[in-house]
């Protein structure tokens, strides 16, 4: 496993502390594929790939809706820092933190990289970064597996002919995936009370015709982060959601280049970050929007 | 927004194609202290940060 080192979640979790609407979408810390090939970050590769105590010690960050100098300043000031690019210039621990012209392609306008000091102190200090008042240690966050409250709480609850035509046709989509045979027009007929009367008699849930919390936790299933390569029934959900979204895919459970495709498109449409994986945000706006 | 999560299965990254699109601008200058210029003046703002937070506060 790869993990993003304790001292940068801490810092990130204090610029979120302080600026919670900042924009995230260029945030970023494990590099893709051209960086992987470059090596650990030991050997020469990039700070982005993970060392080897499979820990990552760099963090990218988007520079809408921070105050740059004060990100850069508290980031200087950080005894696990190495060194920070941002606007075309780098403070480096070697120089003193003296500001420098970064002379690299990439001008780093859009976010600040933040590097640290390659070694397990540095990596393990939690000591705060300045940005905001103190978080304290802040647990890595995990793949998650359950679906939040809060946005089963937001799905509105369908019976028969209700108004919104929009989960109506999320609800048919995911009863398909379990089984069903229902046209995904929005429309909560008899034919989808049926459906969903069934699914909760298979379920063990109230059997009474109606999508709350519980059928739609139960359609939901587990929330898995999924990519190319997956199968299974959160693929199929995905699959369906998509062809919802407009994608016209097999809802055949295997997560392949055609899923992907679809996923990426999903994912530009709405301004989410376009890597063709399907975790708690993607899921999220398949959900909701 | 990214599909954020702090941990990543060793795997999964070789099979990412581009967790962030920053990163993956950056081909080329992987070893950014080899891209150290000439010394430039302190931005002013960035000063008076580190002045603050020299002073106990925060930035």
């Amino acid at each position: 496993m790869a993990v993003l080192a304790p001292a940068l979640r801490v810092g990130r979790a204090e610029l979120d502390k302080r600026w919670p609407n900042r924009d995230r979408r260029t945030d970023g810390w494990i590099g893709d594929t051209s960086h992987a090939v470059t090596g650990r970050p030991e050997n020469g590769g990039s700070d982005h790939n993970p060392n080897n105590r499979g820990v990552v010690d760099a963090l990218d960050i988007d520079v809408d809706g921070i105050d740059c100098p004060a990100v850069v300043a508290a980031a200087c000031a950080h005894p696990s820092v190495n060194y920070v690019i941002w606007n075309r210039s780098i403070w480096s621990r070697s120089r003193g933190f003296k500001k420098a012209q970064y002379t690299g392609s990439n001008p780093h306008t859009d976010h600040i990289h933040i590097s640290l000091i390659q070694n397990a102190g540095a990596e393990n200090n939690t000591r705060g970064w300045g940005i905001s008042t103190a978080v304290g240690t802040v647990p890595v966050s995990n793949p998650t597996t359950t679906w939040p409250a809060e946005l089963i709480a937001k799905l509105p609850e369908l019976a028969k002919s209700p108004t919104e035509r929009g989960s109506v046709r999320k609800a048919q989509a995911l009863l398909n995936a379990a089984g069903a045979s229902l046209n995904t027009d929005g429309v909560f007929g008899a034919l989808t009370e049926t459906a969903v009367r069934a699914f909760q008699q298979a379920r063990g849930l109230t059997v009474d015709g109606i999508v709350g919390p519980n059928t739609w936790r139960a359609l939901l299933g587990t929330l898995a982060t999924i990519k190319v390569g997956a199968k299974g029934d959160d693929v199929k959900r995905c699959q369906w959601l998509l062809n919802v979204a407009g994608a016209a895919l097999a809802t055949d459970g295997s997560f392949g280049s055609l899923t992907q495709t679809a996923a990426r498109e999903y994912q530009a449409r709405h301004g989410l970050t376009v890597d063709g994986i399907v975790g708690p945000n993607t899921w999220t706006a398949l959900l909701t929007r | 927004m990214t599909d954020a999560q702090d941990v990543i299965d060793r795997n999964t990254v070789a099979g990412l194609a581009s967790t962030n699109p920053n990163v993956a601008a950056s081909q080329g200058d992987y070893n950014h202290e080899d891209h150290i210029g000439d010394e430039q003046a302190e931005d002013d703002e960035v000063a008076a940060a580190r002045a603050r937070l020299e002073a106990g506060g925060t930035v």
